[in-house]
């Protein structure tokens, strides 16, 4: 009854994870399960993208909580872009956007972790989730 | 909405979480509610199911989750029942938001959720029955009433 996915991109060395569906206590093995392929695979610098994400829960919420340190102590972080209104509700009222970089656009994720609020339409070539 | 009340029985599976969120935003139009009312409801009665489910049956699939929901004058409350472990509120103190957020914690977030989402939250054991009742109060312009 998921329909929550997790795919892969790179925009030079910035990961993009783009989700689809609804997170909840069921699905966030499988965003656990992304996170923990990125920091492994050293790419700890990563947008999570959530124009076609639907919903979030708490279990979600602590996901993103397990690997915010682990990506920063590599030199990275997990930045935010695109949130529908109903998700950002939810990272708001647990007062989440002061720990996370939320930003309107992928452009502007990908521009601040490479320090110019120019777009970056570098290398999009796609990965299998 | 009816005042009989809607129910909804799941066993104690997470995967069946995305059910009760359908369910709800079905009873939650039906009773008026606007969307991001509605939208609230539903997040809290899933982390409420999701709790029953991780802690009341320790993740276990056997058990049953009961989620019945009641019109009441312009509040809709929604009450989730299991049968597993009680839970006693009073025997979890609910740790400070910055403390969790500081620490970095994975878990600790959804009873805050709750508690942010809906007008007024209810817990109540007995015997082996542990509810929670939500109650979600409609700002009456959902339908232009």
């Amino acid at each position: 009854m998921s329909n929550f996915s997790v795919s892969f991109r790179h925009r030079g060395d910035v990961c993009v994870l783009d989700l689809t569906g609804e997170l909840d206590a069921h699905t966030a093995a499988e965003f656990e399960a992304a996170l923990q392929k990125c920091v492994t695979e050293g790419d700890c610098k990563i947008v999570v993208q959530g124009k076609d994400w639907q919903y979030i829960s708490s279990a979600g919420l602590g996901v993103f909580m397990a690997f915010v340190e682990t990506a920063r102590e590599g030199g990275g972080d997990i930045k935010i872009a695109g949130l529908q209104p109903r998700v950002f509700t939810v990272f708001d009222l647990l007062g989440f956007p002061l720990l996370f970089d939320i930003v309107e656009t992928e452009d502007e994720a990908v521009a601040r972790f490479n320090g110019t609020s120019e777009n970056t339409s570098a290398d999009t070539s796609e990965d299998p989730a | 909405m009816a005042r009989c009340p809607h129910k909804l029985s799941i066993p104690s599976r997470t995967s069946q979480l995305a059910r009760v969120r359908r369910a709800v935003a079905s009873w939650a139009a039906e009773a008026g509610l606007s969307s991001e009312e509605a939208s609230a409801l539903q997040c809290a009665v899933d982390e409420a199911c999701a709790n029953a489910i991780e802690h009341g049956y320790g993740g276990k699939p056997n058990g049953t989750v009961d989620v019945e929901a009641k019109l009441k004058a312009d509040v809709l409350v929604v009450t989730v029942r299991h049968h597993g472990k009680p839970f006693d509120p009073k025997q979890h103190q609910l740790a400070a938001l910055t403390d969790i957020r500081s620490q970095r914690r994975k878990h600790g977030y959804g009873l805050h959720l709750i508690h942010k989402l809906v007008d007024d939250v209810r817990f109540k054991a007995s015997g082996h029955t542990s509810e929670v009742r939500l109650t979600k109060r409609r700002d009456g312009t959902a339908n232009g009433d």
